[in-house]
Formats: structure tokens, sequence, C-alpha cells
């Protein structure tokens, strides 16, 4: 659990990519939804965008100012997953930049496609899950 | 022809059946009938012609045959419906005949016209064969023309000579059996007439002919214009119907093309529906998209909440967790608790604590069902998809309609439409004067045919000729014929101008003075005087007697010329005549006729006159009416000698 959620600020360095699929194209309601499903594929293909030098973080929103129960459930659980108890900051930022890279990738098949192909994200992320969850380190669960 | 008997019934003052015998032989020939004035004298010898020439015979007032009516019993009608009727029994060449000529009546008001039903009836019966009809038969043996000298009113035969009557000359012909020549040269006289109206009429039908050739001739140009004229209008005609042929497959194409434009329109409509659609849609799909991280770790959750962590590993971090907490010197093993140990201890409970912490987050998630939401959103990306391709179906289909109606370019419609009218109107008008020039165009046909068959049979020059010749030879057997009716004339003229002399000169006072009468060539009569001047007889005297002297002398001269034996009827025989000449005549009377029947009056003959044919007498009877009523009149036999 982030102890310190409320201190905790959503934050991406390609802040176009979000203007663009939420504010332009209306893809989501909510910035922090595309963040979410980008910190999750990100988390799913265990990938972090390489920040370029001199790029900036940009706020989004900060995690004490979403409402939706949903999202923080999710951040909370992906938080639990990654955390490996040595600083609440470094696992925050390595779920930022997971986020950026899920955005990212998104963004790219959106671009290719004018589409999410959300169907066939859903049907590669059935696929690997079983494999990516023993890489994070919850061996205890299996399937049964 | 004698006559037997002869029965009156109801007719004039005859009050019912009242028979007079007339039987003669040819010694005594003479019937007297007398009777005063008023007493049915007349009336009986009107009966006589009654019945031989039905209402012919009835006599003449101021220029009108009178009625049957007038003649019927006004006192039996008074009664009664009843039947009047005259009938003559009579004998003819050996055989006997009945002639009945009757009339049936309705009972009537004294004084009132009598009604009668239907015409009077004659009926002829013999032992002998009658030839029909009943009436020509009658006429033939005693003509009507030539019955004014057998049954004849001695007061009025004066009129006889004192005028030149063509009926009389006729008579006179016919006595003379001259008629039939008149007749036969009157008859080829006639059928000259009617060749000669027939020629002219021929000669006008010539003209006509040579008109009709003209006509027939500009009929047949008229029929070519009208013909030539014809096909222009069908030519007009079918250029009219090929515009509105065209017209209307262009107004048909418009029609399709209103029709796909109608159906665009429905597209564009359905394509706007969907478009809201998929408004909707995006709309909720934009919304469902914020659960795509949840969709995405559904499989994770699922695996994190439907696996179990090891209850082993559990209980050992627990343990770990209680010595750690607990502060415990020894395990529960009994093994003393070292740095190492301690440090696995610490790990054993770390691990425990991180695993559940997933476990429950996890299973927080998972209530949430992210099966649902996916299964929520695939549903509307299903529907997207599924409304994309309608949508983009319905934009092909616009596109494709698009194309077509552009390729369907058409003409103004009103334009069209008036073209297609304008056609249709001369169309009507085309075909309103075919069928009227047709109609004039059948009609002239059938009259240059019709003409045409008269024109070919029309041989009016031949039959010109031919009536020509026809009416030439009528003209020359006509003058034959009466050539020789004249030379007939002349060689009979002699007999009779010396019968009737004889006759004249036998009842005339001054024999002495007259030699005779004599007949010219046109029938006119003229008395010869002693010194042989003719005078025409008109101008003999102007006296009705000497007139009558003369009639009577004409009327014997005749009956003895003639071969017919037919009784001689004579009322008031003596006339205006003066004693001298009523005594030569009472006397002459009785030889001018096989039967001679005398309806006279007291005072016309007296008993010396009768007493000097005495021995010529058949029967006399005297006319009377039963108690001097007007209506009531009847024969008594008074002598009869046969």
């Amino acid at each position: 659990m982030i102890e310190n959620r409320p201190a905790h600020t959503i934050r991406t360095i390609i802040p176009n990519v979000y203007d663009k699929l939420v504010t332009e194209e209306e893809l989501f309601l909510k910035k922090h939804h595309l963040f979410v499903a980008g910190l999750v594929y990100g988390m799913l293909y265990d990938k972090q965008y390489q920040k370029p030098p001199n790029s900036q973080y940009t706020d989004i929103v900060k995690l004490g100012a979403v409402g939706d129960k949903l999202t923080n459930e999710i951040i909370n659980l992906v938080f639990a997953i990654l955390d490996d108890r040595k600083g609440q900051s470094q696992t925050w930022s390595v779920m930022l930049r997971m986020a950026d890279w899920g955005v990212s990738s998104l963004d790219d098949i959106y671009e290719r496609h004018n589409n999410f192909t959300i169907p066939a994200l859903v049907k590669v992320a059935q696929q690997r899950w079983p494999k990516r969850i023993k890489d994070l380190g919850l061996l205890s669960y299996h399937e049964p | 022809m004698l006559f037997k008997k002869i029965k009156l019934n109801n007719f004039g003052r005859y009050y019912g059946h009242n028979t007079i015998d007339v039987t003669v032989t040819p010694d005594r020939n003479v019937i007297l009938v007398k009777g005063n004035n008023d007493r049915g004298k007349s009336t009986f010898f009107h009966a006589i012609r009654f019945a031989l020439y039905g209402e012919n015979g009835l006599p003449v007032i101021n220029g009108q045959r009178e009625k049957v009516q007038r003649w019927i019993n006004y006192q039996r009608a008074a009664e009664s419906d009843d039947e009047m009727y005259v009938s003559i029994l009579f004998e003819h060449e050996g055989y006997e005949y009945n002639v009945k000529r009757s009339i049936k009546f309705r009972k009537s008001e004294k004084g009132k016209t009598i009604s009668v039903k239907g015409e009077p009836r004659l009926k002829v019966t013999s032992n002998g064969s009658i030839p029909n009809p009943d009436d020509l038969w009658l006429d033939a043996q005693l003509p009507y023309d030539v019955s004014q000298f057998f049954f004849f009113d001695g007061e009025d035969i004066q009129s006889y000579v004192q005028h030149e009557k063509p009926a009389v000359k006729k008579a006179i012909r016919k006595v003379l059996g001259m008629l039939e020549l008149d007749n036969a040269a009157e008859d080829l006289e006639n059928l000259s007439d009617k060749l000669g109206a027939e020629r002219l009429k021929r000669i006008r039908e010539s003209r006509k002919y040579q008109r009709a050739l003209n006509k027939l001739s500009n009929d047949r140009k008229n029929l070519e214009e009208i013909q030539n004229y014809i096909k222009d209008q069908e030519i007009i005609r079918n250029g009219a119907e090929r515009e509105k042929e065209d017209c209307r497959k262009m107004l048909e194409r418009y029609n399709t093309i209103t029709e796909m434009v109608r159906k665009r329109s429905q597209l564009e409509q359905g394509c706007q529906n969907l478009e809201i659609e998929i408004k909707e849609n995006t709309g909720s799909l934009n919304k469902m998209r914020g659960n795509l991280g949840f969709i995405l770790m559904s499989e994770l959750l699922r695996i994190i909440t439907s696996s179990s962590y090891t209850p082993h590993a559990k209980i050992e971090s627990e343990i770990a967790k209680r010595i750690i907490d607990n502060k415990m010197e020894m395990c529960i093993c009994d093994r003393p608790i070292d740095d190492h140990v301690r440090s696995i201890l610490y790990e054993k409970k770390s691990s425990f604590s991180k695993e559940f912490e997933v476990e429950e987050l996890a299973r927080r998630l998972y209530s949430l069902k992210p099966d649902e939401k996916w299964s929520t959103l695939k549903s509307e990306l299903d529907k997207k998809y599924r409304l994309e391709q309608e949508i983009d179906t319905i934009k092909s289909k616009i596109k494709d309609t698009s194309e077509k109606i552009h390729q369907n370019k058409h003409d103004d419609i009103e334009k069209l439409e008036k073209r297609r009218d304008d056609a249709i109107g001369h169309i009507r008008e085309a075909e309103l004067v075919i069928e009227r020039l047709s109609n004039q165009g059948k009609k002239l046909e059938a009259q240059i045919k019709s003409d045409n068959e008269k024109l070919t049979a029309n041989t009016t020059d031949v039959n010109i000729k031919s009536i020509e010749d026809r009416q030439k030879k009528c003209a020359i057997i006509s003058a034959c014929m009466k050539d020789a009716a004249d030379l007939y004339y002349k060689k009979v003229k002699s007999s009779l101008e010396e019968m009737v002399s004889d006759a004249f000169t036998r009842l005339t006072n001054n024999p002495d003075l007259y030699r005779g009468i004599c007949f010219s060539d046109d029938f006119g009569i003229k008395i010869v005087r002693d010194d042989n001047t003719m005078l025409p007889s008109r101008m003999y005297s102007p006296s009705a007697g000497a007139s009558q002297i003369v009639a009577i002398s004409l009327i014997a001269g005749l009956n003895r010329f003639t071969t017919r034996d037919a009784p001689v009827v004579a009322d008031t025989p003596a006339g205006r005549l003066d004693p001298t000449h009523r005594e030569r005549t009472a006397k002459f009377y009785s030889g001018i006729g096989k039967q001679v029947i005398i309806l006279y009056q007291p005072s016309e003959l007296t008993s010396s006159d009768i007493e000097n044919i005495r021995y010529n007498i058949a029967s006399e009877w005297e006319v009377s009416s039963v108690g001097e009523h007007p209506d009531r009149s009847c024969f008594i036999e008074k002598v009869r000698n046969v």
C-alpha cells in the first residue's frame, strides 16, 4: 500500500500523447484512466519508458485528487506487486516509467490501427499473465 | 239479264221485307208500277241501282253522291239494330243469279244520322259459276256507264241531249263496243306518255350521267387528296408518338432517379442515425476504456484470487512473526534463535506480509468483476464494429446511389412533361383529323363505288333510243287503233242513226218535219230536218219535253243496237211530255227492251195508255204506304198476267 499516497503525483514524460488521446481524440474520459491502462500494459510487458535526457515530467493529477476508486485500487495493487520494500519513491518512479511505456505503446497501436485493438490486447494479456506473475516474484501463486 | 224478283229490306221508305215479282215473258215484257208522289217509286228505282252498283248507284244531290245511311228505313232504325239490303234475282244466259247488297245498321234515334257497321257488302250467288271479284263481274254484265240508258228517270234524260255530256258520249261509245278500242288506244297513249316521260327522264339522267361522271372524277381527286392528307397526318401522329415515347422513357428514368434520391435520403437518414448511435457508442466506449487497465489485469487477478499461497509458508511466516514479535530465544523446534535464524525468520515474516497484501488487494479488485466490465466493453466494441460496418455499407450505397444519380442527369421535368403533353395533343389532333378524314374518305369511296356501279350499269343512250322506238310504235299503233275505231264507228253509225231516227219519227208529233237523228264524229247528237239541215240536239228545242223525246229516241236506238239483254227501268217515264207524246211513248216503251219496268204516277199514264199496251203487261203493281206512314211503303200486286 502506498503509505504517503496523497503526496504522489501521476506524471508523464509524454504529455502530448495524453493530450492527443484524451483531450483531442477523447478516447478516455480522464487522463488517469489512460495512465492506469498504460501502467498495467507496461507491467504486463515489464517495460519502462526510457526517459530522454533533459526531459521533464509533467504532472497529470495528484493521487489524492483521483476520486475514482477503481483507479486507486489498481494503482495500489500494482504498487504492492512491484514494491520491494526498499523505497516507495523508487517503486513509484518505476510505475511512472512503466505507465509511460504502456501509454506510448497504446499510442503506437492506435496510430497503426486507428484503434486500440482491445480484444487483441486482452488476449495477449490473458496469455502473458501466467508467465509474468512468476517474474514478478509472486511465486506462491500458481494455476489451480 | 232479266229480273225475276226484287226484294227490298228496310231500304228507304220500305219497312221490313218487301218483294216484287217482275217476271216477264217474251210476249209480256212490261211491268207497271204505279204510285202517287212520295210513295216510293224512285226509292225502288234507286234500290235497283244500289243493288247493282252499290253507293255509286245512289242519286247525286247538289253534286254529291248520297251516303248509304240516308237510304236506311228510319222507322226500322228507330226500333232496333237490323240489316238493310236489296236483292235482285235475275236470269242471265241460262243461269239464275241472286245479287244481294246489304249493310247492317244500329238502332238510332229518329231524325239523327243512322250509324252503320262497315261498308255495304255484295254477295252474288248463282247456280252457275261466278268469277271473282263480284263487283267487277257484275259491272261487266251491265257497265255502270251504260246503265244510264237502261235505268233512267224520265225527268232527267233530257239532260242527255241538252248538254253534250262527256259521260254520255263515253257511254254511247261503250254501248257501241268502241270503248275497248278506245281503251286500247288510250292505254297506248298512256304508254306513249309514260315512255315520253321515261325518255325525258332518261335524257335528264343522261345529263345527270355526264354530271355524275364529272363528279366521279372530282370525287376521285378529292379522295386522293384526302388519302394523302391522311398519310401526312399519320406521319405527324407517328412523330408525336415517338416524341411521347421518348418523353415517357425520360420521365420514367426521372422517376427512377427520384426513387434513387428518395432511397439515398433514406440511407442518409439511416447513416445519420448510425452516426448518432456511433457517437453514443463512442461516448460509452470512452467511459469504458477507463476500465482498460482493469480489464488487462483481469487474468492476473483471476490467477491471484483463484490460487492460494502455500499454507506451510503461511504457517511458517506466522510462526516467524510470533517468534520475532515475542522476542523468543528458542524456536519451536527447540533450536536457539541466532542471527542467521533470525534473518530467515524476518524473511519468512516479510514474505507473508507482501503476498497477503497483494492477495487482499487482488481479491477486492476482482470482486469488482473485470470480466463483466470486459464483457460490457466487448459488447460496445462489437457494436462499434458493427456500426462501423453498417455505416460503411450505407455510405458505400449512398456513394453508389449518388454516382447513379449523377450519371442519370435528366432534363427539366416540367419541360419533359410539356413536351409529352404537346405530343399527346398532337396525337389527338392528328387522330381526330385522321378519323374525320377517314370517315369522309369511306363515304366518298362508297359514293364513288356506288356512282361507278350506277354509271357502269347505265346504258342511257341505248335506253333512250329504245324508248324512242317504243314510243313511236305506240303512237303508230294508237293512231291505227283510232283509225280502226273511226272506221268501225262509220260502219255502225248509220245503223245506229237509223234506229234512233226510227224511234224519233215514231215518237215525235211532227214526223214530217224531221228526217231523223244523226251523230257527229265526236258523238254529238244532231236533229236532221226535212230540208237536210242539221241542228245540234241542244238547239233543237228549248223545251224539256222535246229534249225528252230525243233522249228516249236515243235510249231506244241504243237499246236496240246493243246486244245486251238488260231490263229497262224507267222512272217517271212520261216526265214532261204532252198527252200526245205520252201516248206514243207508252206504246213505244213496251218495245225498247225484253223487260221494261215502268214506274209511273197515275197522271202519267191514262187507262187508255195502259190499254194500248195491255197485251204486253206481265204484271201491274202499286206502291202504297201503310196508313199513309212515310216509312211504311210496300208493293201491292194489282194484276198478274204471267
